[in-house]
């Protein structure tokens, strides 16, 4: 008995930590996707940029830990800046025509980080060291941290968007963009911001993972299409619905592949995604 | 108007001189249908270099005169992106739009059941390292392996570290969910029971899962005294071991075919890497138990690309000179002619050692390449060549062959 | 006959006509190419039917693998007549589609596309892990049986680019027409107008539901049949040929040629096609190539080739016009 409330508890850590994981990627991409309406596919390399940015400042030059976070948030988010007025701004609405230019863009961020960097996987010092172990469930300390540094990612977008003035204006760009501007929102500000918190939240999200797993090219497509599907299937524009979404990923995953082979549980994670949209057509927390 | 004569003389010698290079030298085309993006790049990409550092050599030296015509060696390489289908479309644009008669290098299982559909029909050879059975044999003996898979090399790896550890009666194995892991897994299995190891747990994760304390929380609730990572990436393995580690695992740790061995340490870290067993990895620029020619060959490969060559890579570098060199001993470009001639006139010295085609048993014709296998433990956080062993096919060919001290 | 039907027929007939008589022009391995490209034609018009709708349906290569797989085991496994497996794997598909449709239908945007990727990738998940026995799992099912057909006495074996060539092209000639009459038909119209005020329509008493039912089923139905020839053409069959990266590549076919018009499709296919293949050249940088074109013709042509072409045309139509 005491075995399966070991397993059961073991499974309730591994879903939060699952979840944390994923709510660091979907973030910035629900914010995004509700504010700019458009599908930015290559989200997911912005991640793998912020774990490389690690690469580059911890592993090699050294540089103190938080202040590689800080640098990835502020690099990547610059070059999102930079990528959306350059690209993104022309396509604003127009769902298709911004999933393919994204598609090019993964294809060319990648490759680029491969020709650069090589495509070995590249490791990142772990920082947080050590094992905590309560009763017989152990878990590491950094993934502890990510954990609460993603709870603390939530709380603080959370603020910003309901508490600040440039939060204000992205949700009123989200739910009307024609009412926002003749309330004198700067719409192209407004987008270029909203779009570079996504991405440097995106990197933050890499530079952290980075330690705990690895660095390489591809990262970002591991993990893009489950990002997508969470924030959908918790609702678009909703930060809550992304924590839900991760949530019921997380939980899916972690009692699933208790009982069950992996494959088996990916099967079932897509079936059980599917039966939950078809309930909610609107998402978990979204609004009709 | 002597002047014109002149300059227009210089300017019909120049054109006849370069029209009569031309004409005493060919071109040679060799393809290499692997992934060279995505993922699977690591493999595809070794593929692919180890060629083109072969075809380089060769051409410096002057190229291949076979029967009085001087060839010059081309490299033709496509991406097929880890994808059957895009694969054999590659296979037949090499094939026949360039008319490839030598396709060396292809890597990713799946993908070469793909290009010998188009290979076998047509007599290419192909030189290959996809794991998988189906790929050698009497249905398409122009195929070749270039380096081990668990057939030429899980038995011995599981009985070594069987004996140094005779206390092990479990094992855990996780391996990719793919052709090669797969295979992998299958292999370990194989070699495990056949020792009287008992298997609790065989678990193929799909390739992009990166969160494995949900399978680790089931698998190491049963107690294996030996994990082992079979086919699993480099990076991927890495993590089930720290992962494994964080979460109590203190076990014993074997990887059968890990092709790249330096960022296991770096990436798992130096505990959860301790004591980690493996046979496809050893450390390549070591001057124990390996030939000077391997690590002159390694050096090459990162002063000229600006990284690590993985196993698999500088198994097709080793296989490509064998069939260049048996298209000149048998001055002839038809590659049955010259698959005929490699099987023929082993064993071949090559960067690994002696290396023979063999494992007939398995496959039915004997296209494996086998050479000296190397066990390799990480100790310290440094890897060490502990031994090697012949196979006994290789055995009964070289006897009592050794590494020079 | 008026002024519109003429040229129009000329088109056709010079199309039908180029198709036919290609062949003698064009080396082996391009045959094999047209082919591939005939039947890329066909799943991106069937794209483009379903976003008549407004409905990004991403379940169109599942399909796909269900009619290639279907085909595949019973030809090869099960030895039956390609011939009757073919249309066979279209009806399966389209069981499976009105099937699927109550559940999907329902969703809208985001959520369909969500919704049908979920069974897209199920279907891959399947077909990887699921009786492996049968479908042969990763390392997918070869060799394939080759079609034959009896004609005067002599067994025709379809194992050629040539045949594949005619093969693809007949079978996207024919399902080009169909699919453009029943755009051009009442369902066509009302497609389009569920895409535009498909509250209004309900108000009316029209069953949504029952014309989005019909084109989500003919994408099935012709997907499946699809699937088959292809594996037919390419002699092997693995769950990750129809997976996501597929289907993004078919997507983004379509709207480099432009989703409005009929012929986008058509003209975003065989170009793209076409410089994909000069871009094998450059081996590892193959991709990050094609990463480029997609870009610069979405910033250039977000229209598609289509709106560049019209461009042209109702310039080249001014020109002219004023000079007369």
């Amino acid at each position: 008995m005491e075995d399966i409330t070991n397993i059961f508890f073991m499974c309730i850590v591994n879903a939060l930590m699952f979840a944390m994981f994923y709510v660091l990627v979907s973030l910035g991409l629900t914010l995004v996707y509700s504010i700019l309406d458009i599908v930015n596919f290559a989200h997911g390399e912005f991640y793998m940029f912020g774990g490389f940015t690690a690469y580059v400042l911890f592993s090699k030059l050294h540089v103190n830990y938080f202040l590689t976070l800080a640098a990835a948030f502020l690099v990547v988010g610059a070059f999102g800046v930079l990528i959306e007025k350059l690209i993104f701004k022309r396509f604003r609405g127009m769902i298709l025509q911004s999933f393919i230019v994204s598609l090019g863009l993964i294809w060319i961020f990648r490759e680029l980080a491969r020709y650069i960097f090589g495509h070995w996987e590249k490791e990142i010092p772990v920082v947080f060291k050590g094992i905590i172990t309560v009763g017989k469930i152990s878990f590491s300390v950094e993934r502890l941290v990510i954990t609460i540094i993603g709870f603390l990612l939530i709380t603080g977008l959370f603020l910003f968007i309901t508490k600040t003035k440039h939060g204000r204006a992205m949700r009123a760009l989200a739910q009307n963009p024609d009412a926002a501007a003749l309330q004198g929102v700067d719409i192209n500000f407004i987008s270029a911001l909203a779009f570079g918190i996504g991405c440097g939240l995106a990197s933050m999200g890499g530079v952290l993972v980075g330690s705990y797993l690895f660095v390489s090219p591809t990262m970002g497509a591991h993990v893009i299409m489950k990002a997508f599907i969470i924030i959908i299937l918790g609702g678009l524009g909703s930060i809550p619905g992304c924590l839900l979404g991760s949530l019921t990923l997380g939980l899916v995953d972690s009692f699933g592949c208790a009982f069950f082979k992996v494959p088996l549980v990916e099967f079932i994670t897509y079936i059980v995604i599917f039966v939950l949209l078809v309930v909610r057509p609107r998402g978990l927390m979204g609004h009709e | 108007m002597r002047k014109k004569n002149l300059l227009i003389s210089i300017f019909l010698l120049a054109i006849g001189i370069f029209l009569s290079r031309e004409s005493f030298s060919e071109t040679l085309l060799i393809g290499v249908d692997a992934p060279l993006t995505g993922t699977a790049a690591s493999w595809g990409l070794g593929q692919m270099r180890s060629a083109e550092m072969r075809i380089d050599e060769y051409n410096a030296k002057g190229g291949l005169n076979i029967k009085g015509v001087n060839y010059k060696l081309e490299l033709v390489a496509y991406d097929n992106k880890a994808q059957a289908a895009e694969a054999t479309s590659v296979a037949k644009k090499l094939v026949y739009e360039k008319n490839v008669k030598f396709i060396l290098g292809a890597a990713a299982g799946a993908t070469c059941r793909g290009i010998q559909t188009v290979t076998g029909p047509s007599n290419v050879m192909l030189t290959m390292c996809c794991w998988g059975k189906e790929l050698l044999g009497k249905e398409v003996p122009l195929n070749f392996r270039s380096a081990h898979t668990p057939f030429e090399m899980a038995d011995a790896f599981m009985s070594s570290i069987k004996k140094t550890h005779p206390e092990i009666k479990t094992i855990a194995i996780f391996s990719p969910n793919d052709t090669s892991g797969w295979d992998g897994g299958k292999g370990a299995l194989r070699a495990a029971e056949k020792l009287g190891i008992n298997c609790i747990a065989e678990e193929y994760y799909e390739r992009d899962v990166t969160d494995f304390h949900a399978v680790l929380t089931r698998v190491l609730a049963k107690k294996p005294d030996l994990l082992e990572l079979a086919a699993s990436a480099m990076g991927a393995g890495s993590i089930i071991l720290k992962q494994a580690h964080e979460m109590g695992y203190r076990g014993y740790k074997s990887w059968l075919a890990n092709s790249m061995p330096y960022g296991v340490m770096k990436i798992a870290g130096a505990e959860p890497s301790e004591g980690l067993y493996q046979c496809a990895s050893w450390d390549y620029f070591s001057p124990k138990f390996t030939l000077p020619e391997l690590r002159e060959a390694h050096k090459k490969y990162k002063e000229r690309y600006g990284e690590e060559w993985d196993y698999f890579g500088s198994g097709n570098y080793a296989i490509s000179k064998i069939v260049i060199d048996s298209m000149v001993k048998a001055q002839s470009l038809d590659p049955v002619v010259v698959a005929e001639t490699m099987v023929a006139n082993q064993p071949y010295t090559t960067i690994f050692g002696p290396v023979i085609f063999g494992n007939a048993s398995v496959y039915g014709l004997p296209r494996a390449l086998m050479h000296p296998l190397v066990l390799s433990q990480i100790r310290g956080g440094k890897i060490v060549n502990i031994s090697f062993g012949l196979h006994p096919e290789l055995a009964k060919v070289v006897g009592d062959w050794k590494f020079p001290k | 006959m008026n002024e519109k039907s003429l040229p129009r027929l000329l088109t056709y007939t010079g199309l039908i006509v180029l198709i036919f008589f290609s062949p003698l022009l064009l080396p082996g391995y391009w045959e094999y190419v047209f082919s591939l490209i005939f039947i890329k034609i066909i799943l991106c018009l069937l794209l483009r039917q379903m976003m008549l709708m407004g409905l990004l349906n991403l379940s169109i290569t599942a399909f796909m693998g269900i009619g290639a797989y279907f085909s595949a085991v019973m030809t090869t496994t099960l030895g039956m007549s390609f011939w009757f497996i073919m249309p066979l794997s279209g009806v399966v598909c389209l069981f499976i589609g009105v099937c699927l449709s109550f559940p999907v239908l329902k969703l809208k945007g985001a959520y369909f596309f969500i919704g049908t990727v979920c069974f897209a990738v199920a279907i891959i998940i399947f077909f990887s892990n699921f009786f492996i026995g049968i479908f042969g799992g990763v390392p997918g099912f070869t060799p394939i049986a080759v079609p034959k057909i009896k004609l005067l006495g002599i067994e025709i074996k379809f194992n050629s680019h040539i045949s594949h060539y005619y093969l693809a092209g007949i079978f996207m000639a024919v399902s080009a027409i169909i699919i453009k009459r029943f755009e051009s038909s009442r369902y066509g119209l009302y497609w389009k107008a569920i895409s535009q005020a498909d509250r209004l329509l309900e108000t009316i008493g029209v069953n949504l539901f029952k014309y989005k039912m019909i084109n989500f089923v003919i994408s099935c139905f012709f997907g499946g049949i699809c699937g088959s020839i292809y594996a037919h053409i390419i002699g092997i069959v693995t769950p990750q040929d129809f997976g996501l990266e597929f289907l993004f590549i078919l997507v983004a076919l379509l709207v480099v040629g432009g989703i409005e018009n009929f012929w986008g499709p058509i003209i975003g296919v065989v170009f793209v096609s076409v410089i994909a293949e000069f871009l094998r050249g450059f081996g590892q940088y193959e991709l990050i190539g094609y990463g480029f074109i997609l870009v610069l013709a979405m910033v250039f042509l977000p229209k598609g080739l289509v709106g560049l072409m019209e461009k042209i045309f109702s310039n080249y139509k001014e020109k002219f016009l004023v000079k007369k």
